[in-house]
């Protein structure tokens, strides 16, 4: 491997590509982390300082929220750059994430995006199959493996010094990942990476390189000649690492369609009848409301009855989107749990999945702090609406905009600003556990396949 | 030429008879079948929603026309003008709205196929809807920012996105090369290895015509099986099932395709010529096979982005969002100024009876209380001061989307500058990378490059402004509209690219790549004139 260069330009081109892709992933972690302190910053300064004439105008001005990032994004930016950084919240919406990081680079969109996970996922196994393909098949093909086990080596320890010979020049590069994580754990005081995902993140990616490098080795013990070993195993990381999980997320698509506009829009309540409803159920509280205070004439009201009705239908409203929402939602776990259970077919699935999570840059993060956008939404509008029903208009709608005024910014310093807060550890493995049960399985049959190619391997 | 075809017949037998080579092509045509299959989805929706959109358009300007030709009718029988200033459905007023719901799909090109291309990462439907939405936050379509325009929403799983899509481009760019080096990897190699070449030049046959003769014949392989069935599949793919396709981009792609083919026979040519053996031929064609289709490309991307980093998602949301704010703030001011004054001149108005508000034309200055409306004003003096409450409402409207893209210009020019930046970085570092090249002509040729959407936002852009403005000046003129020019009225028409166009976009890059292939070859040819054939 020294001899022929091989080991100086794998280890050359990893240390290269692991360091360019820690200061670009750091770097860029570093900078939206600061864009979005300062953008939440901006936010609550525009909430307090609104002008407007009145508590549900100032629901339906709203306010935007930003998806916080994990420290292992830094890594592994997963799903980032296919999904919106921030949320508008406002009354009766519920949206979605906007301004999406790929319409603004997306030109070479075929190709990924650099990142160290990137390159542990297909770059470090393409060199771990380039280094040790010919390991044994190589020995057989000069006759030299004949000579080594006539020394009295037995196969057993060929295949472990063969698969340390590799390991060790490759795991002393990647040891300066572990350097990098603890420095950033120092220094980025905001965003401090939480150790369990660190440990699930470290262990994944030694399983995962352990698995390709006894692939390797079993293939290079079995295989008839170099040539034919490096075949299978280029074949196999194509498979694993190119061609599977672009099936396998086909496959998500057909099993579990993701529903269209028209799916969604067929889930809305027909609209004659729900203003039939609406007519009818004003009525209703009309009544009630007139008996209670004693009233005949709706204005007379001590309590604003547009704002009562409003308020319900906030409360309609938000369960119809949030049905449409979890719909949606639902067929990407699914989708999502397929690509994990597909991991059995080819490692690299596992591997992507379980790294993405434990970044936070993955389907159920997201929907994670959508769904808990959605409740701050909704209490934040409620409040608004409370004060909007406790404070009935006047007959001068002027003076009515002018007192809303005196009292708006207290208003808006009662609402608490968002606070997200991220889902733990446990929570994380739970939604990984497919992948992380595929990736043990391969790790299972790779070692199982070691140890019987090592019976079956030949000599001559 | 008779010992090349006794070669060419030569080396399909020995193909035939190796069993690799059986392997390859199979692979070949099931790959080539999953990806023309993937590449259909969502095409035809696509197809089918531009028919019906414009289907749609086309009934509404029907039924626009036959309700202001009723009501000319009506206004005839009851001896009214019916030119007479209104507000009724032949007013501009009225007709801004009536015909202000409107969606415009970017239609899939003649060869859209062949590549998924960024077509789920920029919108292709783009709807205009006056007041579906007063929310401030207003999505960005593209690079621009346009006022009651909203994108479809995209229902596709991230994940998707980014484990991207098995279309024909996927398969041509990373696996066909793949195919290539298998089958030419050991050319002259595994021949020698053999000891049968040393055997083939005893009789009276030069290298080169060996060479040729396998080149050749491997060559025609790939281009029939890589590159001609998938295109035909494509082409008579999208003729079923679309009911469009180009013979013209058929063309083009298969050019794109057979020049990429083409330099990777040249590298596998090149790298044979050294003398080596074919295993460590086979280790230097995938170092050289992962460098130039993963490696440069992501160097490519990354230098692009460093030297012209991406506007952020967060900057823009954070500034739009305020910009919105002021500007509804600033609108809101001139409305309650604007009603306190109405109210107090005519308390006994109805407050929901807007028609009798309109009636009372032309009695108040419009407040001039912010930058709002003043600014609009001093860029268009020829706008009268007194205005009636309709004009008002359609001038505020006016004044505020202009407000908000003053404000937001230097944000978005910002974009645009970055945008064409990493474009222009991309498209002259690709010339190193023939994988990314190809990626960007097969895009382009498909339809569903960057190119062709910034066309479409931008006519569509273009178009939202001048219909705005052509309404504006009728509504302030108090000019209505007779049925006989219903047909004239602003309508979105998407101006395609010509097949020349996309030509000339992507001919340059294949000549340049062509002139790597050429150098290649005869690079290759040089040192294969010093081959050992024994060794």
């Amino acid at each position: 491997m020294r001899r022929d260069g091989r080991l100086f330009w794998c280890v050359g081109i990893l240390l290269v590509w692991i360091t360019l892709s820690t200061i670009v992933g750091v770097i860029h972690s570093r900078e939206i982390s600061l864009q979005r302190q300062q953008a939440e910053a901006n936010q609550r300064e525009q909430w307090l300082n609104k002008k407007t004439v009145g508590a549900h105008m100032a629901a339906h001005q709203g306010l935007v929220v930003f998806r916080p990032n994990f420290a292992l994004s830094a890594f592994d930016q997963g799903l980032n750059d296919y999904v919106g950084a921030s949320m508008f919240l406002e009354a009766h919406r519920r949206s979605e994430f906007q301004n999406k990081e790929i319409e603004q680079t997306g030109l070479l969109i075929g190709f990924g995006q650099m990142s160290v996970a990137l390159t542990l996922q297909l770059i470090l196994p393409l060199l771990i199959v380039l280094l040790a393909y010919p390991a044994i098949a190589g020995e057989r093909e000069n006759g030299t493996l004949r000579q080594i086990i006539s020394l009295g080596i037995s196969k057993k320890e060929l295949f472990v010094g063969k698969a340390l010979g590799v390991f060790f020049p490759l795991a002393a590069t990647l040891s300066l990942l572990l350097v990098i994580f603890f420095g950033l754990s120092l220094m980025n005081g905001e965003n401090s990476p939480d150790l369990g995902r660190i440990v699930i993140f470290l262990v994944s990616y030694s399983v995962y390189a352990a698995i390709f490098l006894g692939f390797c080795l079993v293939v290079s013990a079995l295989a008839s000649s170099t040539r034919v070993s490096l075949a299978i195993l280029l074949t196999f990381w194509l498979l694993s690492c190119l061609v599977i999980p672009k099936i396998a997320s086909d496959l998500g698509e057909i099993f579990y369609k993701t529903p269209t506009e028209a799916d969604l829009q067929a889930m809305l309540p027909d609209k004659e009848q729900s203003r039939k409803q609406y007519l009818e159920e004003t009525e209703q509280l009309k009544k009630e409301l007139m008996a209670k205070y004693n009233v005949n004439d709706v204005n007379k009201l001590p309590v604003r009855f547009s704002a009562i009705m409003l308020d319900r239908s906030e409360d309609s409203a938000a369960k119809i989107n949030k049905a449409i929402f979890d719909r949606v939602y639902d067929q990407y776990g699914k989708q999502n749990s397929l690509y994990q259970i597909l991991g059995f077919l080819a490692p690299t699935l596992s591997i992507q999945t379980i790294s993405m999570n434990a970044a936070g840059e993955d389907v159920f993060h997201y929907r994670h702090f959508a769904d808990s956008a959605e409740e701050y939404r909704f209490r934040f509008v409620r409040l608004l609406n409370e004060y909007s029903i406790n404070h009935p208009l006047k007959s001068n709608l002027d003076e009515s905009v002018k007192e809303f005024q005196k009292n708006e910014r207290e208003l808006y310093e009662s609402i608490e600003p968002f606070v997200y807060e991220k889902p733990t550890t446990i929570w994380l493995l739970d939604k990984t556990k497919n992948a992380i049960a595929g990736l043990l399985f391969w790790l299972g049959l790779i070692s199982a396949a070691a140890v019987w190619s090592v019976r079956k391997m030949e000599v001559i | 030429m008779r010992i090349l075809k006794t070669i060419l017949v030569y080396e399909w037998r020995m193909l035939l008879a190796d069993r690799m080579a059986h392997i390859v092509i199979l692979l070949m045509l099931t790959i080539s079948a999953y990806a023309i299959f993937n590449g259909f989805s969502g095409l035809r929706v696509q197809a089918e929603k531009f028919r019906s959109e414009n289907e749609k358009i086309d009934r509404l300007y029907e039924e626009t026309w036959k309700k202001i030709a009723d009501f000319e009718e009506k206004a005839r029988s009851q001896g009214i003008p019916a030119d007479e200033p209104s507000a009724e459905i032949n007013s501009a007023h009225l007709l801004k709205f009536e015909l202000s719901d409107f969606t415009s799909v970017l239609p899939p090109n003649g060869f859209a196929a062949s590549s998924i291309g960024l077509r789920e990462v920029y919108p292709q439907t783009l709807t205009y809807q006056k007041y579906r939405d007063e929310s401030p936050s207003q999505p960005t379509v593209g690079n621009r920012s346009l006022g009651n325009v909203f994108v479809e929403k995209n229902r596709i799983n991230p994940l998707r996105m980014f484990t991207g899509r098995f279309d024909l481009t996927f398969a041509t760019i990373f696996i066909t090369p793949l195919f290539i080096l298998a089958l030419s990897f050991n050319l002259l190699s595994g021949d020698k290895e053999s000891g049968v070449l040393a055997l083939m030049l005893t009789n009276s046959v030069s290298l080169t015509e060996i060479l040729l003769g396998k080149f050749l014949l491997r060559l025609i392989i790939v281009k029939v099986f890589a590159v001609l069935l998938p295109a035909l599949g494509i082409y008579f793919g999208q003729l079923l099932a679309v009911g469009n396709a180009s013979f013209p981009l058929f063309l083009l792609w298969t050019t794109a395709a057979f020049v990429y083919v083409l330099f990777w026979f040249a590298v596998s040519f090149l790298v044979g010529s050294f003398g080596h053996s074919s295993a460590f031929n086979a280790l230097i064609l995938s170092i050289f096979w992962g460098t130039l289709t993963l490696i440069l490309p992501l160097g490519i991307n990354i230098i692009a982005e460093a030297v012209y980093p991406p506007v952020p998602g967060i900057q823009y949301t954070d500034e739009a969002h305020k910009v919105r704010l002021d500007a509804k703030s600033l609108e809101g001011e001139i409305l309650v100024d604007y009603n306190t004054e109405f109210n107090t001149r005519f308390p006994q108005t109805p407050q929901n009876k807007m028609r009798e508000k309109e009636r009372l034309t032309e009695i108040l200055a419009f407040p001039d209380r912010n930058s709002l409306l003043s600014d609009y004003i001093s860029e268009h003096p020829s706008i009268p001061k007194n205005l009636t409450y309709y004009q008002i409402g359609h001038l505020l409207e006016r004044s505020r989307e202009s407000y908000i893209e003053r404000k937001l210009s230097p944000i978005l020019e910002q974009t645009d500058r970055q945008r064409n930046g990493q474009r222009k970085v991309v498209e002259w570092l690709s010339l190193l990378s023939p994988a990314a090249q190809t990626r960007l002509n097969f895009d382009e040729i498909a339809g569903n490059g960057s190119t062709r959407h910034r066309n479409f936002v931008g006519q569509f852009d273009e178009f939202v402004r001048k219909r705005d403005q052509f309404y504006l000046d009728k509504v302030l003129a108090k000019a209505n509209v007779p049925s006989g020019e219903v047909s004239d009225l602003p309508r979105f028409v998407f101006v395609d690219d010509k097949p020349f166009s996309v030509a000339f976009r992507v001919g340059g890059y294949l000549l340049i790549q062509l002139l790597f292939t050429f150098a290649a070859i005869f690079s290759a040819l040089r040192l294969y004139r010093k081959y050992e054939p024994i060794g």
